[in-house]
C-alpha cells in the first residue's frame, strides 16, 4: 500500500482536497471510491471547507491576539489598554479670540455680562460653515471709554458644547457620542457636594480619596468612564449625579479659520465684534489603528515621564497632536554645552511660527513630566531659506502647453516639496529629488537648478555684536554675502562678502575713498560664518546668503530648510556655454 | 476494471455490521448523476460552478425551448463533473406542472461499457 500523509500546510482548498483524496485512496476501504461527482466527493468538499474555515479562524485568532497584527479596531484598542494607552479621540480645531459687545445704549447698572459655557461662534472655511463653542463661563466687562463690553483671550473649540447628566449606579458610564473631544471633557459628581473629577494621568500621585476618573475606548468604539472603587480614586456613591461636559465635533475640521461671527446673542446683544488672535488650528480625526499600534508600546516604555530626548518628543506630540514636527536634545550637545537643560524645537502644523500662548502651554506641560533637575526649554527652529532659480527645457518644441502653464506646474511642485517634504526636522534639501519631481511634468525634458541658501539673523542697531551663523554645510568660496547691511554713516556701495580665503570683508566708499575691513571669518568646511559688526540699519534682522559646495543642503538638530523664493524660466540659447 | 463504489447518501447503517452502507456499480452511477443534477450552483463551497440550475427551474413555465436549454445544461454538467459518462438522451416531462414537479429520463453510457442505461430522476419542490 502506498504510504501517504496528510499535508495540511496550505490554506488553498484545492491543495487540501487533493491531499485529502490522495490520503484516502491509500486506505483499503476507500481505494476504489469514485472521487469526482460522488457522495464521498461531497463529504470531502465539506471537510475541506470546514478545514479552511478552521484555519481562517485560527489564523484570525492568532492575529487578533497581538497588537502588532490585530486588524479589528476594538482588539487593537484592547491591547493598547493593557499598556495604559488611551487612543486619541477626535480633536477640535481651536482658536483664541477677543470679543467686543456693542450695546445700543450705554448700560445703566449692569456693567458685567457673564455668559455660560456653550456660546457659539460661526466661521467659514472653503465654503463650509463651522460652529465653534466656548467651554468656560466668560465675563464681558463694560468699558466706558470705548462704550463696549470687552473680553479677551476666549478659547474657542470647533463643535458644540454638550452637558449630560447620568444617575450613577456603580457601573461604567458610556459617553453616548462618538464625536467627543476627550481633551475637553470635564466630569463633576454631585453626591450632596459638587466635586470636580480629574482625568487620571498617573496612579503614582493619587490615593483612595482622590477625585479622579478613568477613561477608555470600549470595544464598540465609544468612550467609557469609570471610577477608582475607593482604591485608585474615590468612588461616587450610588444614586449620585455624574455630569459630563464636552465638545462634540464633526469629521470635517476648520483649521485655518480666521474670521468668526457670534452665533447667538450675548447678554441680549447682537452687535458683536470678534477678532481672532490666531487662526484655528489642531483639528484632527480619531487616532487610526496603525497609529495606535505604533504609539501604544512607546507610551508604555515612556511611562508618562520625560527622561530621554525621545520621551520629550513622544509626550509633546501625544498631548499636542497637531504639531507637525518636534525635536528635542540635551543641552550638553550644544556648542558651548548647557548642562541641565533639555531643548525642544517645534513646528506647528499651520505655518512655521508657534504662538507664545501655545509655547507656554507646551512648556508647562512638559515641565510637569520632567524628572530630576532638568529644565525644558523651547527654542525656535533655526530656519534656512532656499532661493531657487530653475531653467527648464521643454520636451517637445511644438507642445501646445503654454510656458505660463508649465511654470505654474513647476511652482506647484516646488511649493509642495517645500511644505510636504522639507519644513520639518530631519528633512534636507535634495536637488536630485526635486529635479526628478520636476521631470515628472510631461512637457519638461530636463531642468537646471541653481540654489542659494540664506539665514536671517537678528541685529541690534548701534551695538557691536558678534554673530555666529552655523550653516552646517560646506560653503562654496566667494559665495557668502550679507544683504542690505549699513555699518558706516554716509557710506555708499557697502558690501559684506567673503574673499575666498576665509575672511569676511566689509567694503564701502566714503568721501571718494574706497575702504576695506576684515570683520570676521568663514570656515568653508564646517559652514560657520563668524563676524563682528555694528549695524546701523533698522532692526530686526539681516540675511546672510551662501552657496553650498554640494548640491544638497543637509540639516541637523533644530535646523530646518524650506524654499522661499523661485525664479523660473525656459532655458534659452544664450544660457548655453 | 474495479467497479465503482461510493457511500450511500441516505447514510443507512448496514443491518448486520452497523457500518455505513456503501453502494456499488450502477447504483453509484445513478447516485452520482442525481448528485450532479440536484446540486445548485453556489451550493458547494469553493466549487461554486458544481451542479446545475435545474432545481431552480421547477417554477418556470417549461416551454419546449426551456426543456431544450435545461437538457443542454444537464449534458454540460455531466460532461464536466462525471467525464466517465456520456449522456445519449434526456427526456423532460412536467405532467404535473401545477405541483412544480419535473421528471427527467436520462439515458447514458459509461466509457467502459457501451450498453445504454437509463435513470429516472424526479425533482419536487422542497415545501
Amino acid at each position: 500500500m502506498t504510504r501517504a500523509e496528510l499535508t495540511p500546510t496550505t490554506f488553498d482548498h484545492h491543495e487540501l482536497k487533493r491531499s485529502l483524496i490522495e490520503f484516502l485512496k491509500t486506505k483499503e476501504t476507500f481505494r476504489d471510491f469514485d472521487y469526482d461527482g460522488s457522495a464521498i466527493n461531497t463529504i470531502v468538499d465539506m471537510l475541506v471547507r470546514n478545514t479552511v474555515y478552521d484555519s481562517f479562524l485560527a489564523n484570525m485568532l492568532a492575529n487578533e491576539s497581538f497588537i502588532e497584527s490585530a486588524q479589528i479596531r476594538g482588539n487593537v484598542v484592547a491591547h493598547a489598554q493593557k499598556l495604559s494607552y488611551v487612543p486619541r479621540s477626535r480633536v477640535s480645531a481651536r482658536s483664541v479670540v477677543d470679543v467686543d459687545i456693542i450695546p445700543v445704549n450705554p448700560p445703566t447698572g449692569n456693567f458685567v455680562i457673564v455668559a455660560d459655557p456653550g456660546v457659539t461662534f460661526v466661521t467659514s472655511v472653503g465654503g463650509a460653515t463651522f460652529t465653534f463653542s466656548t467651554t468656560e463661563p466668560q465675563s464681558f466687562t463694560y468699558n466706558g471709554a470705548t462704550k463696549k463690553y470687552h473680553a479677551t483671550d476666549i478659547e474657542l473649540y470647533q463643535g458644540h458644547y454638550l452637558k449630560r447628566n447620568f444617575n450613577y449606579q456603580g457601573e461604567k458610564i458610556v459617553v453616548p457620542n462618538d464625536g467627543i473631544d476627550i481633551s475637553t471633557l470635564k466630569v463633576t459628581v454631585n453626591d450632596n457636594i459638587v466635586s470636580p473629577y480629574n482625568r487620571v494621568s498617573s496612579i503614582t500621585d493619587m490615593g483612595a480619596s482622590s477625585n479622579v476618573f478613568f477613561i477608555y475606548e470600549s470595544n464598540t468604539g465609544e468612550y467609557e468612564i469609570s471610577f477608582g472603587k475607593n482604591v485608585l480614586g474615590r468612588e461616587p456613591s450610588v444614586g449620585s449625579t455624574v455630569t459630563l461636559e464636552y465638545i462634540s465635533n464633526t469629521q470635517l475640521h476648520a483649521n485655518g479659520a480666521r474670521s468668526f461671527m457670534a452665533g447667538i446673542t450675548i447678554g441680549g446683544y447682537s452687535n458683536i465684534e470678534v477678532r481672532a488672535k490666531q487662526p484655528a488650528y489642531g483639528g484632527m480625526n480619531r487616532e487610526g489603528i496603525e497609529s495606535i499600534r505604533f504609539n501604544a508600546p512607546r507610551a508604555y516604555s515612556n511611562q508618562d515621564r520625560a527622561l530621554a530626548s525621545y520621551d520629550y518628543v513622544y509626550l509633546i506630540t501625544k498631548e499636542f497632536p497637531f504639531l507637525k514636527s518636534v525635536i528635542s536634545w540635551g543641552g550638553e550637545e550644544n556648542k558651548p554645552p548647557k548642562y541641565g537643560t533639555q531643548f525642544i524645537a517645534i513646528i506647528p502644523d499651520e505655518g512655521i511660527e508657534i504662538t507664545r500662548s501655545l509655547k507656554n502651554r507646551i512648556e508647562a506641560y512638559i515641565r510637569s513630566k520632567s524628572v530630576g533637575s532638568i529644565t525644558p526649554k523651547i527654542v525656535d527652529p533655526n530656519i534656512f531659506d532656499t532661493h531657487l532659480e530653475i531653467k527648464y527645457i521643454v520636451r517637445d518644441r511644438v507642445t501646445t502647453t503654454s510656458r505660463a502653464v508649465i511654470e505654474s506646474r513647476i511652482a506647484e511642485i516646488v511649493t509642495s516639496y517645500s511644505e510636504d517634504v522639507l519644513s520639518r526636522f530631519g528633512a534636507y534639501y535634495n536637488e536630485a529629488e526635486l529635479s526628478e519631481l520636476l521631470k515628472g511634468i510631461g512637457e519638461v525634458e530636463s531642468v537646471i537648478i541653481n540654489e542659494k541658501f540664506s539665514h536671517t539673523f537678528n541685529t541690534r542697531r548701534g551695538y557691536n555684536d558678534r554673530h555666529i551663523i552655523d550653516f552646517d554645510n560646506k560653503i562654496a568660496p566667494r559665495s557668502v554675502q550679507i544683504l542690505g547691511a549699513n555699518i558706516v554713516d554716509d557710506a555708499s556701495n557697502e558690501r559684506i562678502v567673503d574673499d575666498g580665503n576665509g575672511r569676511i570683508v566689509y567694503s564701502y566708499d566714503k568721501a571718494g575713498v574706497h575702504r576695506t575691513l576684515n570683520i570676521g571669518t568663514v570656515n568653508y568646511e564646517t559652514g560657520v560664518v563668524d563676524f563682528v559688526a555694528t549695524f546701523m540699519q533698522p532692526e530686526p534682522g539681516l540675511q546672510v546668503e551662501i552657496r553650498v559646495e554640494e548640491q544638497n543642503f543637509y540639516t541637523r538638530s533644530h535646523n530646518i530648510v524650506r524654499i522661499t523664493s523661485l525664479q523660473c524660466s525656459e532655458f534659452s540659447k544664450s544660457d548655453r556655454v | 476494471m474495479n467497479q465503482r463504489i461510493d457511500i450511500d447518501f441516505n447514510f443507512v447503517p448496514h443491518p448486520l455490521t452497523g457500518d455505513l452502507a456503501v453502494k456499488t456499480g450502477k447504483r453509484v452511477v445513478v447516485q452520482t448523476i442525481k448528485n450532479v443534477i440536484e446540486t445548485s450552483f453556489y451550493e458547494r463551497g469553493f466549487n461554486v460552478g458544481f451542479g446545475t440550475n435545474v432545481r431552480s427551474s421547477l417554477f418556470e413555465l417549461h416551454t419546449p425551448l426551456d426543456k431544450l436549454t435545461m437538457a443542454d445544461f444537464i449534458r454540460e454538467a455531466v460532461r464536466n463533473f462525471e467525464p466517465n459518462l456520456r449522456i445519449t438522451d434526456i427526456e423532460i416531462s412536467n405532467e404535473n406542472n401545477d405541483e412544480n414537479t419535473l421528471t427527467l429520463m436520462i439515458k447514458y453510457t459509461e466509457l467502459s461499457n457501451p450498453h445504454i442505461e437509463q435513470v429516472a430522476i424526479t425533482l419536487d419542490r422542497l415545501r
